[in-house]
């Protein structure tokens, strides 16, 4: 498995001691992954957050 | 008839400043009902803590929030009802004149003594309106985050008070919700530029499409599809956080999830509304404001880990919400600066706590949860299996043993976070580094600090390693971070003085990384 796209960038700075900049193929990857590792979660937390205010929006509150 | 006059009082004797305040109470107006003198009794606790010597009584006030409430409802009875209030201003100097004039430019001339003011309505069953007093003594105790600084002017001298606004709710014009909005918007007024609504006005906005019965006298409260509306309308996102199923009881599991939740906002000045459940009573709302500080929590409140080597053990990341207890709020119906226990029989509690509002400005669209989120995946990406990426090619440095962590996130004004990033410990190239990036208007801020000395922070004695900011005008999928700052200590093959900044550019996404200073400073007190 590949590693991470932004500790591989970490590890280059540390390794060479000068300025890295991701190229167009390592910088798509990093967008699409973390997309792929957070969308789902983000999805769900919203959901939730949606059913909850639809059982709530109804109450009183004095 | 004088429209001043001056009283003298003895420091810290409760009783008399209450016996003062009793005689001063309007007895005409509205009459029926029980009064509701808890707020009262409790705001004279606090201004009597907050050591005042001498009180000045201004006479027939026009407060734009009573007018306001007189001109929506009590100017329709047959009864005459008055238009003015009463306002007693507090210092903590004594008075050495009976002359009003005289006391009033003694005072100007020693700004500090100034402890702000109470407004006295003329309805006696729930007198108190208008009140801007300072926060509670003791800073490494109290931190009250949601205030402002207000200006007040008295024959012709002018005063400041930094505090929170609180009003009880006058039972007709608007309820428990009506008043916890109001001071949030008072609160925000200045800061944010939005509208500082009326009692009247909240109640107009709430109701204007969702009617659920008369609107005045509004004795009926408001529903959460209302309150919200009334967010909307004076400008903020009406974004609710779930903390608690209604109907379930409070568990440590559910007290320690509405600390973490609410935590962020508490630590950005944002003012949230809390929506309190207590066990057969009805809904009420509260308005939380600030947090105490426990030095020596029970337990750590887990926030995930990270791994930077392929053994089992990770690294613990641990919220900073541990330390944070209790909360402090402004309670309509007991009082100003009131903590809010965890879970007491009897007592409004953050168990109670079923749903939020924070007052969030429309331009955010990443919540604080999702904030949290992002950031500890995009720590966690930095430093994935770090040891062998770096151990490959080797930087001849002894590998140094990974801290336990502590994560702290805010909001934050990009104003705010440079000015306390150029009076930090800082090293010179990160500092110029933030200082010349361009960053939008207000940023999401991830500390990274040190579980070691996390414990002192209000002492100034903690240290940060590092923070992570994120653009919170983006999706948090789309990883549209703005900066990750690693110092040394989160980098076990660097130099002891070596950091690393990953920068990405938030016009085209482009992304590098360059090695910074590493030295560790302190985090944020506000």
């Amino acid at each position: 498995m590949d590693s991470k796209v932004l500790a591989g960038l970490v590890a280059d700075v540390l390794k060479t001691g000068s300025q890295q900049t991701l190229d167009a193929e390592e910088k798509s990857r990093f967008y699409r992954e973390f997309e792929s590792d957070l969308a789902e979660q983000v999805e769900q937390m919203r959901s939730e957050k949606r059913r909850a205010y639809e059982e709530l929006k109804n109450i009183a509150i004095k | 008839m004088e429209r001043f006059e001056v009283y003298r009082i003895t420091a810290g004797d409760e009783a008399e400043l209450a016996q003062l305040l009793q005689s001063l109470l309007v007895t005409k107006g509205m009459k029926s009902g029980s009064p509701r003198y808890t707020p009262l009794e409790n705001t004279i606790r606090h201004i009597s803590s907050l050591g005042a010597k001498s009180v000045l009584l201004q006479k027939d006030v026009q407060d734009p929030d009573f007018l306001a409430e007189h001109t929506a409802y009590y100017s329709k009875w047959s009864y005459k009802v008055p238009r003015f209030c009463d306002r007693l201003h507090f210092f903590d100097l004594e008075a050495d004149s009976e002359d009003p004039l005289e006391f009033i430019d003694k005072m100007a001339a020693n700004q500090d003594s100034y402890l702000g003011f109470v407004t006295l309505r003329p309805i006696s069953v729930s007198p108190q309106a208008a009140t801007i007093l300072k926060p509670p003594n003791n800073d490494t105790k109290h931190f009250i985050l949601s205030k402002d600084d207000f200006q007040v002017n008295i024959a012709g001298q002018r005063f400041s008070v930094a505090g929170t606004p609180f009003m009880q709710q006058d039972n007709a014009v608007g309820a428990c919700a009506q008043a916890s909005i109001w001071m949030a918007l008072r609160t925000l007024r200045r800061k944010e530029g939005q509208s500082a609504f009326s009692p009247a006005q909240i109640t107009t906005a709430a109701t204007r499409f969702l009617v659920r019965g008369r609107t005045l006298p509004n004795r009926g409260g408001l529903v959460v599809e209302q309150i919200t509306e009334a967010l909307r309308t004076a400008g903020y996102s009406p974004h609710t956080i779930p903390l608690r199923e209604l109907g379930q009881d409070a568990t440590e599991e559910t007290i320690t999830a509405s600390r973490q939740a609410l935590y962020p906002y508490v630590e950005s000045g944002i003012p949230v509304l809390v929506l309190l459940f207590p066990k057969d009573a009805e809904g009420h709302a509260v308005l939380l404001i600030g947090h105490g500080w426990d030095k020596e929590p029970a337990s750590f409140i887990k926030n995930g880990d990270i791994r930077i080597d392929s053994s089992e053990n990770p690294i613990e990341l641990y919220d900073a919400s541990s330390w944070v207890a209790p909360f402090f709020i402004h309670n309509d119906n007991t009082g100003p600066y009131l903590p809010l226990p965890d879970n007491m029989e009897g007592q409004y509690s953050l168990g109670d706590a079923v749903s939020a509002i924070p007052f969030l400005q429309l331009d955010i669209f990443v919540d604080a949860a999702e904030a949290k989120l992002t950031c500890h995946r995009l720590l966690a990406d930095s430093l994935e299996d770090l040891n062998k990426l770096v151990s490959n090619g080797g930087t001849g440095e002894q590998v140094k043993e990974f801290p336990v962590l502590v994560t702290r996130t805010y909001l934050q004004d990009k104003s705010e976070f440079r000015a306390a990033i150029l009076s930090s410990d800082m090293e010179k190239d990160a500092k110029d580094f933030y200082r010349s990036k361009w960053l939008p208007k207000r940023i999401w801020v991830t500390e990274i600090n040190l579980l070691d000395g996390y414990s002192e922070s209000p002492e100034g004695e903690a240290c940060r390693v590092g923070e992570i900011l994120l653009d919170p005008a983006s999706e948090p999928e789309d990883g549209h971070f703005l900066s990750i700052h690693l110092g040394s200590d989160l980098l076990p093959h660097a130099k002891a003085t070596t950091g690393v900044i990953i920068d990405r550019n938030a016009f085209d996404g482009e992304i590098r990384a360059f090695a910074v200073g590493g030295s560790r400073y302190a985090p944020l007190v506000r």
